[in-house]
C-alpha cells in the first residue's frame, strides 16, 4: 500500500516536472522567436497546430474554415509577439486569439449553414480506420456528426465557453480569462450549454427509438 | 435545499464546477431525492456523451498545408516591410502615425488661422460710391490727414475678405436701394477698430435710404452745412450706422457723447 502511494507520489512529480519542462522549452522558443528565429516559430507552429485545429473545428464545424481560422491564428501570433510576454500562459495566449479568429470567422461566414451531410460525406468528421471495421467507423462518424450539431445549435458564447471547459478541459478561471469575461458568467454560460446538450440528446434518442 | 434550487446547481455540478460548500449541500441534497439524484445522473451521461466527441481527426497533409500557408503569409508580410523600410527608412506604425497626427495639427493649426481674420466688411464691389473724385482721392491710402475732427490717425487699411454671401444679401436685398446724395462735402474718416472684432467700413459709401436720413435727421440743416458722413457695417449686412456731423472740428457734436447718463 505504502509503496503504491510512493509510486503515485513519484508519478505525480515527474509529471509536474515534465508539465514544467514543456513551459519552459515553450519559454524559450517564444524568446528565440521574437529575436527573429525562423526556425523557433515554425517549431511553435508544429507543437501547437494540432490543438488550434481542433478547437477551430469544434467552434466553427467544420474543416475548411478549422484550416483557415488556424492559419489565420498563427499569423495573428506571429505579427503580435512583440506584445507578449514570456512570463504569460502562451497557451492561453494562443487560445485567447483563436478563440477570437473563429468568431471573427463564424461571423464573416454567417449564412453559410453547417452541412452536416457535407461533413459526413467528404469524410472531415470521421475516416473509417480500416476496411475490418467500416461498420463501428461510420457509427462513429454518425455520432461526431451528431454532437457537431449539437454544439452549432448554442449562441457563439455559450459553444465557445462548453468546448474550452468540457472539451478542451481548461479550468473555469481559464476560460473566463480566454473568453474575456468573468468567471461567474463562464459558469452561467457553461450550465446554460449543459442544459441545452442536454435536451438535444434526448430528442435526438427519442428520435432514435422510433 | 429545495429542488428546484438543485436543479439549477446540477448541470455545474455535474462538470465540478460548484464551489465546495455549495457541492456539499447539493450532495446531501441528492442523497435524499431521488427526482434530483436521477436529474443528476443524466447531466453526468450528457456531459460523458460530449466528451466522447474525439478530437477531429487531423492527416500530415493538413498540417503541412497550415504550416506552408503561415509561412507564405509571413514571407509576404516580411517582403512588404522590407520593400517599405526601402522607401523611408526606419518606416514602421509609429512613425506612419506620428506622421499623420502632424499633418492633422497643421492642417487644423492652417484652419484655426483662417477663421481668425476678419471677414465683416463687404467687398470693394459691393460698396456704391457717390464721389467718384473722392473715390480716386481716397483710393490707396484712405484720406489720409482729411479727418481733423476726428484727430485719428490715418493709414492704409488692409484689405479685408468679406464673406460673400453677406456682400450678395446687401446688394441684392430690396429694402436697401443705394440712393445718390446731393453733392455733399464728404470726406472719409479712417476709422481704426480698437477693443471690437466688428470693423467699421473704412470707405465712404452714401448706400442709404433717404427716407431713412429724413426720418432722423433735419436734412436742410444737413444740406447747408459741410458734414461728415461716417458709416460703419454691422455684422448682420442689413443694418449699417450711419453718422453725420458737421465737419467743423470745434464743434462738439463731432465727437461722439460717450459720457455716461
Amino acid at each position: 500500500m505504502e509503496i503504491a502511494l510512493m509510486a503515485d507520489k513519484i508519478e505525480g512529480r515527474d509529471e509536474r516536472r515534465d508539465r514544467e519542462g514543456a513551459v519552459a522549452a515553450t519559454a524559450r522558443l517564444i524568446i528565440r522567436a521574437k529575436a527573429g528565429d525562423a526556425a523557433a516559430f515554425d517549431q511553435i507552429v508544429i507543437n501547437h497546430q494540432r490543438k488550434v485545429i481542433s478547437l477551430a473545428w469544434r467552434l466553427l464545424g467544420n474543416r475548411e474554415d478549422a484550416r483557415d481560422a488556424a492559419q489565420e491564428t498563427f499569423l495573428r501570433v506571429y505579427k503580435s509577439f512583440g506584445k507578449f510576454d514570456p512570463a504569460q500562459d502562451f497557451n492561453g495566449w494562443l487560445y485567447r486569439i483563436a478563440v477570437n479568429v473563429c468568431r471573427d470567422l463564424a461571423r464573416k461566414r454567417r449564412g453559410n449553414h453547417f452541412s452536416l451531410e457535407a461533413e459526413v460525406e467528404s469524410g472531415a468528421i470521421a475516416e473509417p480506420a480500416s476496411t475490418h471495421n467500416t461498420e463501428s467507423a461510420a457509427m462513429l462518424a454518425q455520432e461526431q456528426a451528431i454532437l457537431l450539431r449539437a454544439l452549432a445549435t448554442l449562441p457563439e458564447k455559450e459553444r465557445a465557453a462548453i468546448v474550452l471547459r468540457d472539451l478542451e478541459e481548461l479550468e473555469t478561471e481559464e476560460v473566463a480569462r480566454i473568453l474575456g469575461s468573468s468567471p461567474t458568467t463562464v459558469r452561467s454560460q457553461i450550465s446554460a450549454a449543459r442544459v441545452k446538450i442536454k435536451a438535444f440528446r434526448e430528442r435526438f434518442l427519442k428520435r432514435e427509438k422510433r | 435545499m429545495r429542488c428546484t434550487h438543485a436543479e439549477k446547481l446540477i448541470p455545474l455540478f455535474a462538470g465540478g464546477d460548484l464551489p465546495a460548500r455549495e457541492a456539499g449541500a447539493l450532495r446531501r441534497h441528492l442523497e435524499s431525492c431521488a427526482n434530483c439524484r436521477r436529474l443528476a445522473a443524466e447531466f453526468d451521461e450528457s456531459r460523458d456523451w460530449l466528451r466522447g466527441f474525439a478530437a477531429p481527426q487531423i492527416d500530415e497533409a493538413m498540417l503541412e498545408g497550415v504550416r506552408d500557408s503561415v509561412f507564405k503569409s509571413i514571407g509576404r508580410i516580411e517582403n512588404r516591410a522590407r520593400w517599405l523600410q526601402w522607401i523611408v527608412p526606419g518606416l514602421n506604425l509609429r512613425f506612419l502615425a506620428t506622421m499623420a497626427a502632424l499633418l492633422l495639427i497643421v492642417f487644423v493649426a492652417t484652419y484655426a488661422h483662417r477663421d481668425r481674420r476678419p471677414r465683416i466688411a463687404p467687398r470693394k464691389d459691393d460698396v456704391v460710391k457717390t464721389n467718384p473724385a473722392g473715390d480716386q482721392k481716397d483710393s490707396g491710402g484712405g484720406a489720409q490727414g482729411k479727418d481733423k475732427g476726428f484727430g485719428v490717425n490715418s493709414f492704409s487699411v488692409p484689405k479685408q475678405r468679406a464673406p460673400r454671401k453677406h456682400a450678395r444679401v446687401t446688394i441684392e436685398n430690396p429694402g436697401v436701394r443705394p440712393v445718390r446724395l446731393p453733392d455733399l462735402a464728404i470726406a472719409t474718416a479712417p476709422i481704426v477698430p480698437t477693443a471690437t472684432n466688428l470693423g467699421p467700413v473704412f470707405e465712404l459709401s452714401p448706400v442709404a435710404d433717404l427716407a431713412m436720413d429724413d426720418a432722423i435727421f433735419n436734412r436742410d440743416a444737413i444740406f447747408n452745412r459741410e458734414m461728415t458722413r461716417i458709416e460703419f457695417q454691422t455684422a448682420d449686412p442689413n443694418i449699417r450706422i450711419i453718422w453725420l456731423a458737421p465737419k467743423d472740428s470745434n464743434s462738439s457734436s463731432t465727437r461722439p457723447n460717450t459720457s455716461a447718463r
